[in-house]
């Protein structure tokens, strides 16, 4: 299957490591890039591109199957595993959500 | 847990035996004719249990999902068709009071529920879809204040007998499979061409036949959530275990007809122990399985109840999902050993310990949403969902 260049799996943007707001919020939108890519080739959201930080992911046709396959993509590409309470439907509605859980989850490895 | 009385006095319990006890005198003729069990309903009707569910704000009763269970499980041992009926109406109940009480249409449905003790049905499997019910191909059309909807819906059952019909569909002409509402259209606002018989190896009372259901109604009738939500938050749960209930209610019949069997021998020849008592003692273990699998389903329910995320959890829907087949894989077995025991006695129709019709109705428990399905997304929450480690929860 093809790997775009960006999403090599295990592969961090190098953007993580800047720091200050400015940097936090490229380090964001890189990461919600990612998500969208993922969303399309994982979870069978071609739309994914194209869709608002906070529109409804099941609404635009993701399955729970779907969902399933972006957290196991989400979990090798960024090598944090998601607790059985996050794994639930609010969790992986929105890209903005996703993204929020997995900064939580990054920041959390890095305190560890 | 049965302590709700109704305004003669009787336990909720009480009132299902009663009609139990209708139900169980037409068990057969309703099998044998593959007809809607009448009297049953008409029982449930006067003893008003239609109508259980809905709050006490409401004029319900308020029952929770386990005493509507136990109720399954009474009237699954006499008749499976009406227990089933019984238990599909209140799995519809349950999506309402879930997901309708803040909108005033579905209230003042609720109030009718309970004055008319309308009974209703459900619309999910769809031709070309098949039971994977999270997707429709059907589409509801909103054309100012009404709404719009024809489905091929290849089984509802009860659906002539039915006042209302709760249906899924795609949220709009436009939305993408997985985009559903539910809309509840009442029997004044539908026609059904039938499209399918319902002549079936088993649950043949539930008269499951196929319709081109076309409906229009206002569009305030669409409940006002997502229907992924309504299918994690109360279908998933509320059929799991009611159905569970009625299953069994099926099995607890064939033991007890099993065990007269044995104990009929057993009196015979004192001081010989009768060669089916072993295959009785094998499925009572069988059976325990099945009774601990629903209660403890039950009760991990009514905890998630208090908190909406645990109810769209993949834990709690991982632990429905098992609930069901393991009840619906065992049921059977069990029917089986009771039939090891009976003899020719239980393959025979007509004897006090025929086992026909409740090895036949079994059947249909792996059916009803196809086991291979629910493994098949069982599986594949399992490989982000941990697997439990501690005993109590
Ligand atoms: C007594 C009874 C009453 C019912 N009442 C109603 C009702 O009132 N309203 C209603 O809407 N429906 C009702 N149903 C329908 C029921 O809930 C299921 O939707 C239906 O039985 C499934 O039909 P199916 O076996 O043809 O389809 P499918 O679910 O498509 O399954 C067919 C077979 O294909 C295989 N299969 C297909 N897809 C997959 C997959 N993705 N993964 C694994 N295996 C797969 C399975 O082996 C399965 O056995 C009722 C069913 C019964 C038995």
């Amino acid at each position: 299957m093809f790997l775009s260049p960006f999403l090599a799996r295990n592969r961090y943007p190098c953007v993580i490591e800047s720091t200050g707001p400015q940097a936090a919020l490229q380090r964001s939108d890189a990461v919600k890039t990612q998500i969208r890519e993922m969303l399309a080739q994982y979870a069978s959201l071609p739309s994914a591109a194209g869709l608002d930080d906070d529109a409804d992911l099941y609404a635009a046709g993701m399955s729970s199957h779907g969902s399933v396959q972006l957290m196991l993509a989400l979990e090798d590409t960024f090598d944090v595993e998601f607790p059985d309470n996050l794994l639930n439907r609010k969790s992986f509605s929105t890209i903005a959500i996703i993204e929020q859980t997995v900064n939580q989850l990054v920041a959390g490895k890095e305190a560890a | 847990m049965d302590v709700a009385l109704n305004a003669q006095g009787s336990t909720l319990l009480e009132r299902a035996r009663r009609v139990a006890g209708i139900a169980g005198q037409h068990a057969d003729d309703v099998d044998r004719n593959a007809r809607f069990p009448r009297e049953a309903v008409d029982a449930l009707i006067s003893e008003r249990l239609l109508s259980i569910q809905i709050p006490v704000t409401l004029g319900g009763e308020g029952a929770t999902t386990a005493q509507i269970a136990e109720a399954c499980t009474v009237l699954g041992q006499a008749c499976s068709a009406s227990a089933m009926v019984f238990a599909m109406h209140h799995i519809k109940l349950s999506s309402l009071v879930t997901h309708g009480s803040d909108s005033p249409w579905h209230q003042s449905f609720m109030r009718r529920i309970v004055d008319e003790q309308l009974l209703i049905a459900s619309a999910t499997t769809e031709g070309g879809i098949g039971g994977n019910m999270r997707n429709s191909i059907c589409a509801i059309e909103v054309d100012g204040d009404t709404c719009r909807l024809q489905k091929d819906a290849t089984v509802i059952s009860y659906g002539r007998h039915a006042d209302a019909i709760l249906i899924t569909s795609r949220a709009h002409p436009d939305a993408v499979t997985t985009d559903q509402v539910m809309t509840v259209f009442t029997k004044d606002q539908y026609t059904l061409e039938r499209t399918n018989e319902w002549d079936t190896l088993g649950m043949r009372g539930t008269c499951s036949e196929g319709y081109l259901f076309k409906g229009e109604a206002p569009k305030e009738q669409i409940l006002p959530k997502p229907f992924a939500e309504i299918a994690a938050q109360s279908m998933l749960a509320s059929s799991h275990l009611l159905w569970g209930g009625v299953w069994y209610g099926i099995a607890v019949n064939a033991m007890t007809r099993a065990q007269a069997f044995v104990r009929a021998a057993a009196r015979k020849s004192p001081g010989q122990t009768p060669p089916g008592a072993l295959h009785l003692a094998e499925a009572s273990s069988l059976l325990q399985q099945v009774r601990a699998n629903v209660t403890a389903g039950l009760a991990r329910y009514e905890a998630a109840l208090a908190e909406p995320e645990l109810l769209s959890s993949m834990g709690f829907s991982v632990a429905m999902n098992n609930v069901k087949l393991a009840v619906s894989r065992t049921v059977p077995e069990i029917i089986d050993h009771a039939m090891q025991i009976t003899g020719i006695m239980g393959y025979k129709n007509g004897t006090p310990f025929s086992l026909g019709r409740h090895l036949r109705d079994a059947q249909s428990a792996q059916l009803m949403i196809s086991n291979d399905r629910i493994l098949a997304n069982t599986s594949n929450m399992l490989l982000v969902n941990k697997i439990e480690t501690n005993l109590l929860g």
